[in-house]
């Protein structure tokens, strides 16, 4: 949980700083930005996940 | 397993003899390095050559010897003076002999292009185009000698939900780009990108040109006549169009085009639009957009246009009695953690 939350955060932070020199983002263009991090991370530890269980199962041969 | 090791301990072995067997041979080899100060000089000029060795030798001596011209100076630094030395796409060489104490000699060739007298080493050095704005009203064409043309066009006049996209483009051409007749008293027109706007008739004064008197004296009509001119169909707009060949003499659509589609871009962003735009103008390849700057433009619109409607979800995320958009992510979060 934790974890989850504080790499939403730094993602979130490095888009937002990036985008920043572009043009500010408003309030709700940050909570876009968020909330898109949001999903990617959670993907991606989906995606993770899913992973080592497809490799622990080609290692066992199953 | 063991096989695979003793193998991997095998190959580092030779790899280290190999590394201490080499090592000397390859000090004890003398070099000789050559160059010179630029590679292309316009007829008449001189360029200077150098050399350099690793010789372990007090006093070694440079031999040098040139294809045309004639060489100046002694040792390891001399002129190579070009006078009465013609123009030509192959090069001309150089050669540098080291004569040293005990040692084999040792050669080095260089070569450099005499190029054409009008030649500028700087040319392809310097920012690019300098974009210019002008208005074009009806009968009157683009001028001639420009080193780019692009237009500012708009497909449709205006709607309640369009009116401040096109304000904005408008605003930002006003703003970023300065009149092309002061920029014509200090830049050669090969040098300019001419940005035009059509207009039905021409303001009183220049200082009267606005937003508002733009938008209300555009010439939609002309501005459709050169969107035809294009590939594609192009409706609405804005659009941001740059051609190498005026857009309104174009007999068939021109090879070389640069479109910006600012149609779906949010007003707070088109300013940014139009400076990528007028970036990418300037480069002398102006067709070729640069991928990574395209990509994180599209990205920082994308998410402006995701925003527009965040607002009007959380309002419909209330009325359905659902917790908020913030909520909805810590719920989430914590669903995927209990989950595991």
């Amino acid at each position: 949980m934790r974890l989850t939350l504080l790499t939403i955060a730094a993602l979130s932070l490095v888009v937002w700083l990036f985008y920043y020199g572009y043009a500010p983002l408003s309030t709700e263009e940050t909570v876009v930005v968020v909330l898109a991090c949001s999903v990617l991370v959670l993907a991606g530890r989906w995606a993770g996940r899913w992973l080592r269980r497809l490799w622990q199962r080609v290692r066992h041969g199953r | 397993m063991r096989v695979v090791l003793a193998a991997r301990c095998l190959a580092r072995l030779l790899a280290l003899a190999a590394l201490l067997l080499t090592g000397p041979v390859a000090a004890a080899a003398a070099t000789l390095v050559c160059t010179p100060d630029r590679p292309v000089v316009r007829p008449g000029e001189s360029v200077v050559l150098r050399a350099w060795t690793d010789v372990p030798d007090v006093r070694p001596r440079f031999q040098w010897s040139v294809e045309a011209g004639r060489v100046d100076g002694i040792g390891n630094e001399v002129s190579w003076l070009l006078a009465g030395v013609r123009q030509s796409p192959i090069p001309y060489r150089a050669e540098v002999r080291l004569l040293a104490a005990n040692r084999p000699t040792l050669d080095c060739q260089l070569r450099v292009f005499v190029a054409p007298p009008g030649y500028d080493p700087l040319a392809g050095m310097r920012g690019g185009r300098e974009a210019g704005r002008a208005l074009l009203p009806p009968g009157q064409k683009e001028a001639e000698g420009y080193g780019l043309y692009s237009y500012l066009l708009f497909g449709v006049p205006p709607n309640a939900a369009t009116l401040e996209r096109y304000e904005a483009a408008v605003a930002a051409h006003l703003r970023m780009i300065p009149h092309l007749a002061t920029l014509d008293r200090y830049l050669e027109p090969k040098a300019l990108n001419a940005v035009y706007l059509p207009v039905v008739t021409l303001p009183p004064e220049s200082s009267t040109v606005t937003t508002a008197w733009t938008l209300e004296h555009y010439d939609y009509a002309r501005a459709r006549a050169l969107i035809s001119a294009l590939p594609g169909t192009l409706r609405s707009g804005p659009y941001l169009v740059s051609t190498l060949q005026p857009l309104g003499r174009a007999a068939s659509p021109p090879q070389h085009l640069l479109i910006q589609d600012l149609a779906s871009v949010p007003p707070d962003l088109v300013e940014l639009w139009v400076r990528e735009f007028l970036n990418q103008a300037a480069q002398e390849q102006f067709w070729r957009q640069d991928t990574a700057a395209a990509l994180a433009l599209r990205m920082r619109t994308t998410i402006a246009r995701l925003a527009i409607g965040l607002p009007e979800i959380n309002t419909a995320f209330e009325r359905l009695g659902m917790p908020d958009i913030p909520t909805t992510i810590a719920g989430l979060i914590n669903w995927r953690t209990v989950d595991r």
